[in-house]
């Protein structure tokens, strides 16, 4: 584990490097590009979990939390305390009853 | 012997300017502390239930540094990813840091080599946001800067402490839906980029390949499509529609 984590810390460190060293700037494609990473990494992190939380896309107790804390998200500018708790409260309201 | 005093002086009030403005940086930071520390005890919390140590979730935390990578990390290892996939993920998650360290560039560039190399470690997305202002104001020196990177290094290391000897305290976390936690924070960072209706529309883009993805890639390979599929579609949607605006 600590080999993962030494090379974790090693491509970090030369992606936060990079450009304060080097004198290279990315063409504007790029740059237009990698302003879409977050969106799109971040919507890759959350959806198999909430959809697919069992090895199978499920509509189940899973997605309605998602349900609940992407509303919760959007009405509070993503209060991360509000978003977290409301989801896994809906989660395991939803199982207790079920 | 009065130029020498002169320019003891002069020294000694540079030092204490530097120092004011490097307290000044870190203290900007100030109002970042309680959500980074929530941040940092869940992520501490979901690695110990991945199966982490201790030393290992602090070490992380210490000398990667980066939320959203940590947590794609955990992700991956809770999910029986290799050594090379976590790295991977690490990678496509800090991939933004480029541009982030290209908006810094030009304000850095005159300090020495090994300044900017000391600057580059701790560099986070809060310790850039509190820089920007002043960046914007040009009135950002770079012990500002430094301060304000290493402000962000307590709360986000304090907290994955507290998380370590909180988490042994909770039985059978799966059971609280500690599982979830992870996708929900990915979706409470998610829902406030989105912006306008291309950012909604890059985001379905990349819960679809991301889905399709798990089911028939392996590793992180993913992330990979999703995140390069993602970015090609919003960048190339972004160029059509500027054309369009322009002809």
């Amino acid at each position: 584990m600590w080999l993962t984590i030494l090379g974790m810390s090693a491509v970090s460190y030369a992606l936060r490097a990079t450009m304060l060293v080097t004198r290279w700037r990315f063409p504007p494609w790029l740059a237009r590009g990698l302003a879409y990473v977050p969106i799109t990494l971040f919507a890759a992190l959350a959806v198999p979990g909430l959809l697919r939380p069992h090895g199978q896309i499920t509509v189940g107790p899973e997605l309605a939390a998602g349900f609940v804390a992407a509303l919760v998200a959007w009405r509070t500018a993503g209060r991360m305390p509000l978003v977290i708790g409301t989801g896994v409260g809906t989660f395991l309201l939803i199982r207790l009853l079920g | 012997m009065d130029g020498q005093t002169l320019g003891a002086t002069v020294v000694g009030e540079t030092d204490v300017r530097l120092r004011r403005e490097w307290w000044a940086g870190a203290i900007a930071t100030l109002p970042f502390w309680p959500g980074t520390a929530l941040f940092g005890l869940v992520y501490a919390v979901t690695a110990r239930a991945a199966g982490l140590s201790g030393p290992e979730i602090v070490g992380m935390s210490l000398l990667v540094h980066a939320g959203a990578a940590q947590f794609t990390a955990v992700n991956l290892i809770a999910g029986g990813a290799g050594s090379l996939s976590v790295i991977v993920g690490t990678a496509i998650t800090n991939a933004r840091s480029l541009l982030i360290g290209a908006s810094v560039a030009p304000h850095v560039a005159a300090r020495p080599l090994w300044w900017r190399l000391l600057y580059a470690f701790h560099l986070t997305d809060e310790s850039f946001a509190v820089a920007t202002a002043r960046l914007l104001r040009g009135d950002a020196t770079p012990s500002y800067v430094l301060g304000a990177n290493l402000g962000m290094a307590p709360p986000w290391v304090g907290s994955a402490i507290v998380g370590v000897i909180v988490g042994a305290t909770i039985p059978s976390p799966a059971r609280w839906g500690v599982d979830l936690v992870i996708p929900l924070t990915f979706l409470g960072l998610l829902v406030p980029l989105l912006k306008n209706y291309r950012a909604v529309g890059v985001a379905l883009c990349g819960g679809i390949f991301a889905l399709l993805g798990v089911s028939f890639l392996p590793g992180t390979w993913y992330l990979i499509v999703a995140g390069i599929g993602g970015s090609i579609i919003g960048a190339t949607w972004q160029t059509w529609e500027e054309r369009r605006a322009c002809g």
